[in-house]
């Protein structure tokens, strides 16, 4: 409403988000679960009789890990950041400004590990034994707080428990009721990746004993996350919000709009390759002779897969909201859809960034369409309205705005009869059908024309509502 | 001040500002704007590392002579780190200016959105490149020239992507046009003769700070009694230095040329422009007399006051490019219009974890930079 909508073709804003973080996920939760491997790997091998061995492989794991996280992970970290201004200013910019301190700890936790994370790379042929691991276990323990902190403002995005804009408590919304269930998750889910990520590593040895002690040790990684995340994913399903609930547990068949039956497929996608990790694992320990290396870039990449459920799940869990209760995904506050004039007052006369168009023409249900549904749906790509409404007629759509937000995934619609006319009549001509708003009205409210009830002048040049 | 307000006070009726975040700023504006400032020339000093590094290994790389060869080890193992830190320090920048100018800064990201998130691409291939030719430039010596080359224009384009986006974030007079024409933001020159000349301004420092880093290097191999390689490295970094005056010359003259008026009236309306660019060029020419001292010298304090006058002018541009931005932007947003809900507990926090963060990197960097020189020591001796 305030921002102007990238309206990007055929991805939208929505899947490029979605793909930077889905990518960026997997590598932070290595960057930290691989500083405890690092870790736990230099004590180890100081009691290891080929500790030296150990600590030369170990070298090779830390060469590859800070190629992949530094650079793939922290600049596609910076890459969400991007995303989701373009995505959704209005959302972004209230988690600044609310949370603006906390990131700029986070941002000192980033600087201090990758520090030391150099110190202790480039140190590697110096350093003293005792140097080393110190290091690493400062690597670990200030990157999990880095951790600590983003769990905070990612959950809050979910369950902002009893924060709100005009009580905006920082502490109660950053430890809201998320919070917990979700750092332990994401811990556990940390040191599965820095195993499975060491079975990479291993599989590039040669001598069969000693990779074979390497996939011994890797493997143990993934036991904590294989016992407790579902028992914390319990503790986790007893946080979410009701809707969200009950979105997974039936599915949503709604009419056109809706189809979140995916969020139910996303959370058995994320369930299934947890299943599989476990099982390949199991495998692995069980014959560490299978171990290749496609095989355990297969076994990640099934990791990936899990954190693209993960990610989507938690994504489709917010539906309507992006900021649950607080503000619509396409930056509507939820105090504004309370306010019956507000949302009934034509649209174009609240619209900062409609270019003057002329009222009920298509241009006028073209950018309905940019700036009320565009943060979420694409024309004919990802999340396509024209696969959504291929069987509507431009009645259908003129009525079915009214009531779209009670299928628990859509927002309420803004703005008044003219304005659902001109978007159904859009939404039609997107399908090839051409039916005009003005005709539009006159089918639904044959009695009353267009012209009788409003100025066209008057929608055009209104003053708009910040 | 009031002069060049009137100016822009005859197109705010074009103007659709979105309304300020409704949490206003978390801390007075005082203080986040001098984090900002703090944080920005950081991240300004590793990106004119970076890049005038990248351009002097360029040079090295062509030039294919011996003598080059310790200078083409430093900066090819240099650059990744300086990348990185480019990142780690832009992130701080890039948060506080979203607290303060988000409105403007959102607005204008959103008009040239699909050359923003370009950024994240460009800057995983450049990025890349440098850690290509940082591992495998023995194993393969061929493309490595061609992969700088790639990884330097992507950082370039980087760079005026940024600087397009900043301007326009302070021309809000230009948005609803550029908008509805191009609503996926696929526009990036907008006609602002200010741009081309403001990016030169922003990279006219990276000549300075990779020649002044080769000078601490020359240093240090003075001091560890390697006299040619030293001699070499002083030489080479005093050189480099002299380009920054130059391209400054050539950025400010272009900014000048393009806004007269403006700038003129900049000078006229208020002493801390005249202060700041009088505090600017007494730093850059300290850098360069420090910088000049220093050459075939062993000891510490030239150098060092040298690279403080560096950072100084670094700082005072920051802060002039605010300056600029208030004063464009003065008749229609007002840092002080927007209120203040302190958020002093987490900012404390910060402060807190800020220090003892840097006191931690600090201990730390003391206790292992020494085992790391002896190691580059040795590669000097030839005995790794």
């Amino acid at each position: 409403m305030n921002y102007p909508v990238w309206d990007i073709p055929f991805l939208g804003n929505g899947l490029i988000v979605a793909i930077i973080a889905i990518i960026h996920i997997l590598i932070s939760h290595l960057a930290i679960g691989g500083g405890a491997f690092l870790f736990v790997a230099e004590l180890w091998s100081n009691r290891q009789s080929n500790g030296g061995k150990i600590r030369e492989w170990l070298h090779d794991y830390a060469t590859y890990f800070l190629v992949y996280t530094t650079v793939f992970g922290a600049v596609t970290g910076v890459g969400i950041w991007f995303a989701i201004q373009l995505a959704n200013a209005e959302a972004t910019s209230l988690l600044i400004h609310q949370f603006v301190f906390a990131w700029a700890t986070e941002w000192v936790m980033f600087l201090a590990e990758l520090t030391i994370l150099y110190l202790y790379y480039y140190g590697w042929r110096k350093n003293s034994r005792s140097i080393q691991t110190f290091l690493a276990g400062a690597y670990f323990v200030i990157s999990w707080f880095s951790l600590f902190i983003i769990n905070g403002i990612l959950t809050f995005m979910l369950t902002p428990g009893s924060w709100s804009l005009a009580k905006p408590d920082i502490f109660a919304g950053f430890f809201n009721p998320g919070f917990l269930p979700s750092l332990l998750i994401r811990s556990l889910f940390m040191f599965l990746l820095g195993g499975l990520f060491s079975l990479i590593i291993a599989s590039r040895v040669s001598e069969d004993d000693f990779r074979e002690k390497i996939i011994n040790f890797s493997v143990k990684w993934v036991i904590p996350a294989a016992i407790f995340i579902p028992f914390l994913l319990l503790w986790y399903w007893s946080t979410l919000p009701e809707n969200t609930v009950t979105l997974v547990k039936e599915g949503i068949r709604g009419i056109g709009g809706g189809r979140l039956e995916a969020i139910t497929r996303y959370f058995w996608l994320a369930i299934t390759s947890g299943v599989l990790i476990v099982i390949g694992t199991a495998i692995v320990a069980i014959r560490p002779k299978v171990v290749s290396i496609a095989g355990m870039i297969g076994l990640f990449m099934i990791a990936q897969f899990g954190v693209m459920g993960a990610e989507f799940f938690r994504e489709m869990a917010r539906k309507p909201y992006v900021i649950y209760d607080v503000l619509y995904s396409n930056s509507l506050w939820k105090q504004n859809s309370l306010n019956t004039d507000y949302m009934k007052t034509p649209y174009l006369e609240k619209a900062a960034w409609e270019p003057g168009i002329e009222p009920l023409s298509r241009e006028h249900g073209e950018w309905l369409f940019r700036l009320q549904c565009a943060s979420c749906h694409t024309r004919n790509g990802y999340r396509s309205i024209v696969s959504r409404t291929e069987n509507w007629s431009g009645e259908f759509g003129y009525r079915w705005f009214l009531t779209m937000h009670e299928s628990g995934v859509m927002p309420p619609f803004q703005g008044d009869d003219y304005d659902r006319a001109a978007l159904s009549a859009y939404l039609v001509s997107l399908n090839g059908g051409f039916i005009t708003a003005d005709e539009i009205l006159k089918k639904v409210e044959p009695e009353q024309s267009p012209a009788d009830t409003l100025s066209l002048g008057e929608m055009s040049s209104g003053e708009k509502q910040p | 001040m009031t002069d060049l307000a009137g100016i822009y006070l005859s197109i705010i009726s074009y103007v659709n500002l979105p309304p300020a975040d409704p949490l206003g700023y978390p801390v007075p504006a005082w203080i986040l704007l001098n984090l900002s400032f703090l944080t920005l020339t950081w991240h300004l000093l590793a990106m004119n590392f970076t890049i005038g590094g990248a351009a002097i290994l360029l040079f090295t790389l062509v030039r294919k002579n011996s003598d080059y060869r310790g200078i083409r080890h430093f900066f090819g193992s240099g650059l990744p780190l300086g990348v990185s830190y480019i990142i780690t320090l832009g992130i701080p920048p890039l948060l506080f200016v979203q607290v303060l100018y988000g409105q403007l800064f959102y607005s204008s990201s959103i008009l040239v959105g699909s050359f923003w998130i370009q950024v994240i691409p460009a800057l995983i291939i450049a990025y890349s490149g440098f850690y290509y030719h940082k591992f495998k430039r023995q194993e393969r010596p061929r493309w490595q020239w061609q992969i700088i080359v790639v990884s330097l224009i992507l950082l370039l384009y980087i760079g005026y992507i940024y600087v397009n986006n900043l301007t326009l974030s302070m021309l809000p007079e230009k948005w609803l046009p550029i908008y509805s024409d191009n609503p996926a933001g696929g526009v990036l020159h907008h006609g602002e003769p200010t741009v081309i000349p403001r990016f030169l301004l922003f990279l006219s420092g990276a000549f300075a700070v990779a020649g002044m880093a080769l000078i601490w290097r020359g240093t240090f191999l003075l001091r560890w009694g390697y006299q040619d390689e030293g001699r070499r490295s002083h030489s080479f970094g005093f050189k480099a230095f002299l380009l920054t005056p130059m391209i400054w010359l050539i950025a400010a003259g272009g900014i000048y040329g393009a806004r007269p008026e403006d700038v003129a009236m900049m000078f006229a309306a208020s002493n801390t422009t005249t202060t700041l660019l009088i505090t600017g060029i007494i730093s850059g020419l300290m850098a360069g007399i420090f910088a000049f001292v220093s050459l075939n010298k062993k000891k510490l304090i030239y150098p060092f006051v040298a690279s403080w006058g560096i950072f100084g002018a670094m700082a005072s541009m920051v802060i002039f490019r605010d300056l600029v931005r208030q004063t464009v932007l003065s008749p229609y947003f007002k840092i002080s219009s927007i209120p203040v809900n302190a958020q002093w507990g987490m900012f404390a926090i910060f402060m807190v974890s800020l220090v003892i963060g840097l006191v931690l990197l600090i201990v730390l960097s003391v206790k292992v930079f020494p085992r790391m020189a002896e190691m580059a020591r040795e590669r000097f001796d030839g005995t790794i």
